[in-house]
Parts: structure tokens; sequence; C-alpha cells
């Protein structure tokens, strides 16, 4: 990301982007555990005795956090050129570390619980 | 900065001219922030008048056991209205009234960005509390608690007009709080003064536009609910009947994924106020300005992940359970880092206490006890136990009061100096602070004992013998100690506009721009605006106000057709264009008059009179969007240092374009709360799958999505072929899109028209919805084109003035992408879900 790209409007996306994946991880799980219980495919048939539905949950769980590794990798690889940009590049840090952080703490019980129970 | 050619008294005279509002009638026409702000203020303080006095009511039946004092069918009425008025007439308003008057003085602008907009929300919001205040005097109130749960809310338990009062009256209210949302958004984003790039803005104008935010994106889920609610009380479309398919839990979802980020709407101004504050009587810059940014957007954030911890009782499964109860234990984290912020700033000063950081010690105080009990119910095991007792009551209180009505009366007397040019008294407002603090104290820590002890909520009465009784007398008494504290606050308010001690420039040595201001403020604002450098430009140049007076700023000598403020580059606040603002005018006043009319016929069940309302509401906007723009290409214009900018009227990404951008992020909240209740229907509700599935020929869902397609593709090609300047081509390309998007609303309505009707099950109505939600959006498209059309013919669009095919584009982008979004549920949810 350039020290430019922290100054265009598109940088307030940028800011959010974080908690933009968190808001999706949190929904998605929420969604399809939803839909897993429904269909019911809370039964083991997966991997490792897992049932469909937790291997959904613990997957898309994954790659929030892949992404979120992602969106930090860029964000802390950029130099930002004067006092603007590099607020926006510090808050932005700060915002997508905590939305890992988050994002952790929200989905880690798809580990240990039943989805439908 | 260059010196500008006339005197300051000519200067003043000139912009009192354009921007006061005239006198008598005319008073109804005004669009000036400062006006419409307290406006919002003094609305907002005389409905809380009104919630404590019903609150008064509550607590005198409930002092002792086996009252007589009310009925229960007054009893609730009186504690339904008490919770609505305080939220949606109290609360929420004067937090935007407050933000509204203040944001152009903080910001170093004149006004903001749609004045008349803010004009027509408060028109929303006084017209949709009167409509709840007469059925409170006529008896008619809603009675089914705040949250109107259902089915006690539903036709069945509640037959009468009662329900319908508060559907109807609420989403005219929030009508008013999406029109703030947007406006503030925008305001924050654009109309700042040259230099305030977002690291240098007041920490207050950062939490109000998270609110503001949050107000766009959490409001629409229960403006979905209401109008679901209605149409099933009305018009008999199960959405919340179990027994065609409804799930009466949709409503509770739908209300608590707004319910639940209000609390942080409310609370986050609020805490705007104290870090706005804390500074400025610690006499010490805020330590960890960038880690307040980040926790207010976490907050902003995260509080939309914590709605089912309101549902913790009704049976979901552990593992969601889960997602929200860890949530809503994160939430903390984000409220701890500003705690630490502002002790870090009191310890690093040499704070001083006035009567405002008396307010702040309150808020510290209570707002901790709140927060603390909050982690308690957060914990589903304690969350079981105290459900629905008095606990939840003494908790919701100890968060509301303590996070905003303690912060508001310190930002009030604070900012009282403002706009009155008189300080607050000392003495009476101590007296008044130590009875409202120790009134409420005794009020509510008694609830939280009477709720372990397991008094439930929302009784009328109670049996003697229970324990309950010396605690229930004492909570009563500390109402009473409150409310002779809040008159004494009035009483302070009254005689502090009358004889008030007069105030110097800048009272509390404050840096924002605000206390640059003369006192009271000029009708504009600023005589010129500043070029600022930091985030306090007061305490960098002290002379400020006389430069800003002398005109040594931007936009120092007014223009003819004056009523101009500053666009800014939204990051770094580099000067972009000039806004020219609207003279006062009817439209704001007719447009609320008018859809006044829709909501209460619709009230009445005079549907034919509501659809007058709608179509006269809908030509005074169009009358009022074509007084918009201009016919010739406008030259730059001089805005002082030697810059020039273009007016809005030629800047692709003016103000409007934003203003429509959110405006579609509360409209497509809309379309994701109806398919999430789509989703939530088909998964959870018990009835389900329906009894026959609507049955298309795929002719016509294709054909809708083609016209849509075209409908995409029309609006753009309008747009390119006028950067060409090939008027001809752009007049083809708006009539294709006239006759795609009457085709896209043909085929979206078709698909109910062809079902079984909405009222035999959930899965017909919902479906109705959606189409319904596709085809008024073409509409709607439809007539905007037309619009457009009309508007390139009489000369207001060029290749240089292309804003009306801007927003037209951007809103055929969306209407195109819900339309597909919309045709792929129908039709492909029923093939993934079947048996």
């Amino acid at each position: 990301m350039s020290a430019a790209a922290f100054l265009r409007p598109r940088a307030l996306l940028g800011l959010i982007a974080g908690y933009l994946i968190w808001a999706s991880c949190f929904v998605s799980l929420y969604t399809l555990q939803s839909v897993g219980c429904a269909l019911a495919l809370d039964l083991p048939a997966g991997p490792f005795g897992l049932n469909a539905t937790t291997l959904v949950l613990v997957i898309i769980w994954l790659l929030h956090l892949a992404g979120l590794a992602l969106l930090i990798h860029r964000t802390h690889r950029s130099h930002p050129e004067n006092e603007h940009a590099s607020f926006m590049r510090r808050v932005s840090l700060i915002l997508h570390f905590s939305a890992l952080a988050a994002t952790l703490w929200v989905g880690f019980p798809v580990l240990f619980l039943p989805p439908c129970a | 900065m260059s010196r500008s050619h006339i005197s300051p008294i000519e200067r003043h005279r000139r912009l009192d001219v354009d921007f006061r509002t005239p006198g008598g009638f005319g008073r109804l026409t005004s669009v000036n922030h400062s006006i419409v702000g307290l406006r919002f203020i003094y609305t907002g303080l005389f409905f809380f008048l009104v919630g404590g006095l019903l609150a008064m009511l509550i607590r005198a039946q409930l002092a002792t056991a086996e009252s007589a004092f009310l009925g229960h069918a007054a009893y609730n009425q009186i504690f339904t209205m008490h919770g609505t008025v305080m939220m949606f007439l109290f609360a929420i308003p004067v937090l935007e009234g407050l933000a509204l008057y203040l944001l152009p003085k903080m910001l170093g602008g004149r006004d903001l960005a749609f004045p008349a907009l803010s004009a027509f929300g408060y028109w929303c919001y006084f017209f949709g509390g009167m409509i709840l205040l007469a059925a409170l005097l006529l008896g008619l109130a809603p009675d089914s608690g705040w949250f109107m749960y259902t089915p006690l809310s539903g036709s069945t338990y509640t037959p009468g007009i009662n329900s319908d009062v508060w559907l109807i009256g609420v989403t005219f209210v929030e009508v008013s709080a999406l029109a703030a949302g947007v406006e503030i958004t925008v305001t924050v984003l654009r109309i700042r003064t040259a230099g305030m790039s977002l690291d240098r803005m007041p920490l207050f104008a950062w939490y109000i536009l998270v609110t503001a935010m949050m107000i766009v994106v959490g409001f629409p889920p229960l403006i979905l609910g209401s109008i679901l609610l209605e149409l099933e009380r009305a018009f008999d479309w199960p959405f919340f009947e179990v027994a065609r398919g409804g799930d009466s839990l949709l409503w509770q979802h739908l209300f608590w994924l707004f319910g639940h980020p209000e609390v942080y709407i409310i609370f986050l101004p609020a805490a705007g106020i104290v870090s706005t504050l804390i500074p400025v009587f610690a006499r010490h810059p805020m330590i960890g300005y960038g880690w307040i940014v980040a926790s207010i957007v976490a907050t902003g954030f995260i509080s939309f992940g914590l709605w089912v911890h309101h549902m913790f009782t009704v049976g979901i499964p552990h593992l969601a359970l889960v997602f929200f109860s860890a949530a809503s234990m994160l939430v903390a984290i984000p409220t701890g880092i500003q705690f630490f912020a502002w002790i870090a700033t009191l310890m690093a000063g040499r704070p001083y206490v006035r009567l405002p950081m008396l307010y702040l010690f309150g808020f510290l105080v209570v707002f901790v006890m709140g927060g603390l009990t909050g982690v308690m119910l957060a914990l589903v095991p304690f969350n079981w136990q105290v459900h629905d007792t008095h606990f939840v009551v003494a908790h919701m209180h100890y968060v509301l009061v303590g996070g905003m009505v303690f912060p508001l009366l310190a930002g009030l007397t604070y900012w009282l100096p403002v706009a009155s040019g008189r300080m607050p008294s000392e003495r009476l407002g101590v007296v008044a602070f130590w009875l409202i603090f120790i009134g409420f104290n005794l009020t509510f820590f008694m609830m939280h004992l009477t709720g372990l002890k397991g008094m439930p909520r929302r009784v009328y009465t109670y049996d003697s013998g229970l324990g309950w009784e010396t605690l229930n007398l004492l909570s009563s008494v500390g109402g009473f100690i409150m409310s002779i504290g809040v008159a004494l606050v009035l009483l302070d308010l009254f005689l502090h506009f009358r004889i008030g001690q007069r105030a110097p420039r800048n009272p509390w040595g404050a840096g924002t721009l605000e206390w640059t201001l003369p006192k009271p403020p000029p009708s504009y604002n600023f005589g010129s605006l500043p070029r600022v450098e930091s985030r306090e430009p007061l305490h960098d140049t002290p002379d400020l106000p006389r430069a800003l007076a002398a005109g040594e700023g931007l936009l120092a000598i007014p223009r003819p057709d004056g009523r101009e403020t500053l666009a800014v580059e939204v990051v770094s606040g580099r000067p972009a264009h000039i806004v020219k603002l609207p003279a006062p005018n009817w439209m704001p006043f007719l447009g609320a008059v008018f859809t006044g009319v829709f909501f209460l016929s619709f009230l009445l069940k005079l549907y034919p009179l509501a659809a007058v309302g709608a179509l006269l509401a809908l030509g005074v906007f169009l009358r009022w969007a074509w007084s918009h723009g201009r016919r010739q290409d406008p030259e730059p214009l001089r805005a002082g240092e030697g810059i020039k900018l273009l007016p809005q009227a030629a800047v692709p990404a003016a103000p409007g374009w934003w203003g429509l951008l959110f405006t579609l992020v509360a409209d497509g909240t809309v379309l994701a709360a109806l398919l999430f209740g789509y989703l939530f229907l088909w998964t959870v509700a018990p009835n389900w799958p329906p009894p026959a599935f609507i049955e298309l020929q795929p002719l016509i869902p294709l054909l809708g999505a083609l016209a849509l397609l075209v409908g995409l593709l029309a609006a753009r090609g309008a747009l390119a072929a006028n950067r060409r300047a090939a008027a001809g081509m752009r007049g083809i390309w708006l009539l294709v899109l006239l006759l795609a998007g009457l085709l896209a609303a043909g085929a979206l309505l078709a698909i109910p028209l062809g079902a079984p009707p909405p009222q035999t099950h959930a899965y017909f109505a919902v479906t109705a919805v959606l189409a319904g939600y596709g085809a008024f959006h073409c509409l709607l498209g439809v007539v905007m084109a037309g619009f457009v059309l009309l508007r390139c013919r009489a000369g207001f669009v060029s290749a240089l003035r292309q804003l009306d095919l801007r927003v037209l584009q951007l809103w055929w982008d969306y209407t195109s992408g819900a339309g597909l979004l919309i045709l792929a549920a129908i039709m492909l949810l029923p093939w993934v879900l079947a048996p």
C-alpha cells in the first residue's frame, strides 16, 4: 500500500477492513451454524470424525483468520510519507490486530462445542 | 493569510443576511444548523420531562406492595411509554441535536452538509413524537413494553390501535434518526475547514462519526421489523405468527439487531463529550488519541455482535450462545481502553474541578458499575438466573443514565456558554448534581437487590411479605430525590439565560474551534474559515477569534449568492470545493407534513389518503431536488490564500453523492435484514417448509434479471455519453433506462402476483415483501431517470455538471445488484433448502 493510498477516501475502508472481516466471520459462523443444523448436517461424517457443520465452521473461521493475517502483513509493510498517512496506518494496524484477536476469541469455540446441541 | 477588503461589520452584515432565519411563520422555514440543533435539544429535553413524569408514576405505584394507585392497563401503557419516550424521543434526538449544533462549530464550517435534510428530520421527529404523545393523552398508548415483543404486540393479543401507534410513530421518528445519520456522516467526512485532516479532528467528531454510521446500519432492522409487524397487523401477512410459518423470535432478532447497537449509539456520543472535557479540565492533551479512535471504531463493530445476549433464554444452540457471549465480553475492552486513556490524561495533567467535571465524576462511578453488571450479564448462566428481573432494570439504568445522562449534563453545562454567552451557576448546579447522583444510586442500586431477590420486571404490583417492600420504598424515595435534582437543573437553566454571569470568550481554556466564536454565535458561525495545523488550534493561535472576524481566513468575502462553506478531501483535509448551502425554505417542513399525512392515515387505516400523502411527499422531494444545481458551467471561485475552487455542482463526488451512498448503506441493511429474516424462517421457524412452493415460468425471472442488467448498463451509458457531451445518446440511454426499470419492476411484481396470497404462509408473505422491495426500487429509479431526463433538457446537466447522472448511476448500481440478489434468493433458496 502506498502513502497516497492512505489519503484517498478508500483509506476509510482500509481502516475498517479488519473489522469487516471480523463481521463477515461472525455472520458466516452464525448463519452456517443455523443452516447446518436445519439441514441436520451435525452427524459425524467428515474427516477425524468431525461432522460436516463443524468442518465448514472451522474452515470458514480459518479462512477469515488467514484474510486478517494477510491484511496485517500488507498494512505493516507499507511506508507512509506524511503524518496523515502515518496516522491512518497506525490506527489501521491497531484495528486489524484487534480484529484478529476478536476473530480468534469469538470463533475458537467451534473447535470444542457441538454445533446444534 | 490574505486580508480581505471589507470591514468585519460589513462581513457580518452580509453573511447574516444570507444565513439568518426569518421571523414569524418564516421560522418554520429555518434550515440553520444552530436553530435546528437547538430545536432537537429543547424538544428532547421536553420529552425527558415526559419520560421522567412517567417514571415517577411507576415509582409511586411500586413504592408499596399491593398498591391500588394504578391499574394494570394504565401501568402497562406507562412503563411502555417511559422506555419508548426515553430511548426514541429523548436520548437519540438530544444527542443528535447536540451533534448538529456543535459539529460545524468544532469542524470550522458554516453549516452542515445538508442543512435542509436536518430540518426535515427535525419535523419528522416532532410530528412522530406528537403522535405518540397524543396517544398517551388519549389512553391509546402502546402497552406491550418498549421492545414490543410478539405475539403480545400482535393483533390477537393487542387488537386495538396501541401497537400501531408504536410501530408507526417510532418509524416516523426513525426517519429523522436516519436523516441525521446520513447528515452527520457526510458532514464529518467532507465539511471541515482547511487543514483539518482526520488525525487533527476533535475526538468528539470521531465519536459522532462512528455513532452516525451505526445509526445508518443499526436502525434499518427495526424499521423493517416495524413494517413487517404492521403488515401482519393491518393486512394479516404472517411473519411472526407461528401457525402460518412465522416465528415470534424473528421479531426479537430484528429488534435487538437494532436494540443492542442502540445502547452504544447512545453511549458513544456521551463518551465523546467525556473525551472532549477531560483534556480541558486536566489541562493536558488527550493521551492515546489514536488508540481512542481505534477503540471507537472497534466498539462500533463489536456492538453489532451482541444482540442475541438479550435472547439467551429463548432456546438457541449453545454454540451460537457462546459466539454472542464471547462478543459481549469483548466489547468491554475498547471501552476499557478509553477509560484508561481518560485516567492517564487526568494523571498527567493538572485537573481542576468545575461543574462539568462533577458530572463526569458521576459518569465514571455510575457507568463503571453498569459496565461491571454488564459483564455479569454477559455470562450465560448468571443471565439465566436474573433474566427478566429488576437486576436487568438496574443494570440498564446504570449504563444508560451513567453512560448518557451524566455526560450529557456535563456537556450541556460545558457548552452552555457557547450557546448563551453566560456561565452556568456553580452553586445551584452542584446541589442539583448531588441530588441527582444520590437519588439515582438510591433508586437503582436497590433494584439490583430486588432483582436478586426475584422481583420480575413489568409487574404492576407485588404481594407483601416477599422481602421487597423496604427496598422498593427506598427506590421510590430515591426516584423522587433525583426528580428534585432534575427540577433544579431546569431552574438553573431558566435562571442561566436570564441572570447568568457573562462568559469570557474561552471560559474553560479549551483548544477547539467552537470557542473562537462570538457568544452567542452568529448565524454563519465563522466570518472567515480558519486553516488549522493541530488538534487544538486555539491553543496554537490564541488570537484566532480576532483574525477570523477580521477576514484573515478562507471564504472571507461573501459573494452575492452567499451561504458558502468548504468541502475538504476526506483524509487530508485539503480544500476540495465550495459547497453552496440552501436558503431558508418550506420544503423540509412541507415534506415532513406530507410524510406525516402518510403515516397518520396509515395509522387510521385511511389507505387512499396515505397514498395521497406519499405522492405529495414525493412531489415535494422532487421539487426540492429540482431547486439544486445551475444551468451554466461554473468558473472556479476564489476561496482566499490564492486558492480557487469549483462549487459542488461541478464536482463528481459532491456531498449529495456521498449522501446517497450512505442512504444506500441504510437501504442495503434493510435488504440484508430481510434476507436474514427469510433465511431465519426457513431454518428455524417450526412450520416450514411451506405447503407449496412458488412455481414460476423461468422466463419471468430471466426477463427481470435481463432488465436489471440493461438498467445497470443504461445508467452507466448515459453518464459516459454525457462525458463525451453526446446529448442525444445520453437521452437515448435514459429512455432505455426508463423502459428497463419498468420491465424489471413488472417482472418482480409478477412473482407474488402469480403465487398464492401472502396471507397463506410466511413463505409467500416474505417473497412478496422481497419482490415488492425490488420493484419499489426499480419504480423509484424510473422516476429518477425521468427526472434526470427533464433536468438534462432544462440545462442542469453538462459534461462538467454531471452530479445528477452520477447519483442516478449510483442508484441503479444498487438497484440492479439488489434486484438480482432478490431474484436469486427467491429462485435458489427453495432449490437449496427444500427437502
